[in-house]
């Protein structure tokens, strides 16, 4: 009998054509759903019209809160808006759910592997949302003069900073949905999703919390979800600082995806030797 | 580069080798009354089932081997087990050259499992989606990935089908796309849990045939079913497994024949056998 030695050696780290696949059918799966869609995309103009009306009359008599200026203000908020169905709520891994009914099995017979494959898959969700609703209502905040274009580096570096967004959000939402599969409850970070968004920094910068709130969240890797990305656009963060505040971004995204294998690894041994 | 399989194992070599394998779980144990639930609560105690308790076999490349038990036998935690999903408590098991467990991912592309009860369709989207996903994540060159797609549309007759989102197929129509999609990267082994369950009787029969064509391409079948005349049309041997362990592994006929051959069906076979070797 021919040996193999170690399957690891042929499997390149990562096969990004092959785990994109993923990612089409998903965003493809957007297109179905067309009442959904437009659902969605009057629910997202609506909450950008309501936030720019809100921020217009907080700052009606002054010129300045927290050290941050109307226009940034309205830069922040409004790239909230375009962003946050790229950033929206985890999709529901179903991992608990999968392992329960006995469909994991499926995933681990497949040659691709489960993190990654529902990584590239919820990228597609997130990408469809981007393209549909995110970007129309940046094309006519950007007409209307509500949202200026900062300068190129800054957009560049700005992509670069949702890029790791991205990757942490699927992990704090892969590390529940794996928590629930061990918990045998249904209740992961979906139930608390409007904490993480708080503390993300998605409806106000970081920099109106009080002095204890804001120790908080500085400490928690949510602010590499939301607040790090607006206020590189927004300049709340100055351009000398954005690149310490991408390499701390780094350091959470790097985090999070080293707790995702770790406990991802685990479940799988779990898995193979209890059977679910 | 892994597509083509035959240069994996040689020739007339068993496929798959299971010596011994034992697979125990350990269970929970909840309690009968609130104050013992209670207590376990807080001291857990555990007792262990032997799904598998010491089962043998050996499977040649191109045989085709129908997996025969009761519920709970432990039909499905051996085929996990050569699937590489569970690991041996003990024992071995090797799959053209490897251990499943220890290779799962390499293993993954030789291999096709379908499991009557679930699907591997992409739920929402249309068939063919699922076809090209699958095409990709086998890294089929785009020649074997036409080639196999073509063959397997015609043999199970679901070209109709193709544009339709899974969630719409009948079960019948579902199964069928499922079979293709196991046979898509050209596995040397396909496992089958229960193809046919809950398919009507010409479905069955076209099910039937469409293994009995797989099978004479060379492609090795491990089939559980307790359909047994599913098993009867395609399985060359079968297996009896009660309680985790086999209790008969021969062809067809040697079953007959232990009952002076004058049954009729593998049915009527197999149910005489269980009443006198197993159950009695």
């Amino acid at each position: 009998m021919k040996p193999v030695t170690n399957s690891e050696t042929y499997l390149k780290p990562l096969r990004l054509r092959k785990y994109l696949q993923y990612t089409r059918a998903e965003f493809m799966r957007g297109l179905r759903y067309r009442a959904n869609y437009w659902a969605t995309l009057c629910s997202s103009v609506i909450m950008t019209v309501i936030q720019w009306s809100l921020w217009r009359a907080v700052y009606i008599n002054t010129t300045s809160i927290a050290g941050v200026s109307l226009p940034a203000m309205m830069a922040y908020v409004l790239i909230g808006r375009v962003i946050s169905g790229f950033l929206a709520e985890p999709a529901n891994l179903n991992i608990g759910p999968r392992v329960r009914s006995g469909a994991i099995v499926h995933d681990l017979v497949k040659p691709a592997d489960l993190h990654l494959q529902l990584m590239f898959q919820t990228l597609g969700g997130a990408l469809f949302r981007l393209v549909s609703t995110g970007l129309p209502i940046f094309l006519v905040l950007l007409i209307t003069g509500a949202l200026r274009m900062p300068d190129l580096k800054t957009v560049a570096l700005f992509i670069v900073s949702l890029v790791m967004s991205y990757i942490t959000l699927f992990s704090t939402s892969f590390v529940s949905g794996v928590l629930t599969f061990y918990t045998k409850s249904g209740v992961g970070v979906e139930h608390m999703y409007t904490l993480v968004e708080l503390m993300s920094g998605l409806y106000v910068p970081l920099q109106f919390f009080p002095g204890w709130l804001r120790k908080i969240a500085d400490l928690l890797p949510f602010k590499a979800i939301h607040y790090i990305p607006m206020a590189i656009w927004s300049g709340l963060t100055e351009p000398g600082e954005i690149l310490s505040s991408l390499a701390s971004q780094l350091i959470w995204t790097a985090a999070m995806v080293v707790l995702c294998r770790a406990i991802w690894s685990g479940a799988v041994k779990h898995l193979t030797i209890q059977g679910g | 580069m892994f597509t083509d399989i035959s240069n994996i194992t040689c020739g007339d070599d068993p496929v798959i080798i299971v010596e011994d394998l034992i697979k125990h779980f350990r269970i929970r144990l909840d309690g009968d009354d609130f104050r013992e639930r209670v207590r376990l609560f807080f001291r857990p105690e555990y007792r262990t089932v032997k799904a598998l308790d010491g089962v043998s076999f050996t499977v040649r490349r191109g045989e085709s081997v129908g997996y025969i038990g009761l519920n709970g036998a432990g039909k499905s935690t051996t085929i996990k087990l050569l699937c590489g999903v569970l690991v041996p408590t003990s024992g071995r098991v090797i799959v053209a050259g490897i251990e499943p467990h220890r290779h799962r991912t390499l293993n993954a592309r030789r291999i096709g499992l379908m499991m009557g009860q679930r699907t591997q369709l992409l739920w929402d989207l249309p068939v063919k989606e699922s076809f090209t996903l699958l095409g990709k994540i086998y890294d089929l060159d785009p020649e074997t990935y036409r080639a196999n797609k073509d063959r397997l549309i015609d043999a199970l007759d679901i070209r109709s089908l193709m544009e339709t989102p899974a969630r719409m197929l009948s079960l019948g129509q579902r199964t069928r796309c499922d079979l293709a999609l196991t046979f898509l990267h050209d596995p040397a082994v396909v496992y089958l849990d229960e193809p046919t369950i809950g398919l009507d009787v010409f479905a069955r029969e076209r099910i039937r045939e469409f293994l009995r064509a797989e099978k004479a391409r060379g492609v090795t079948i491990f089939m559980a079913s307790h359909d047994l005349d599913d098993l009867e049309m395609v399985a060359d041997r079968v297996l009896l497994i009660h309680q985790g362990r086999i209790l008969f592994d021969g062809t067809q006929a040697d079953l007959k024949d232990m009952f002076g051959g004058q049954l009729g069906s593998l049915e009527d076979t197999v149910k005489r056998f269980y009443r006198e070797e197993a159950l009695g």
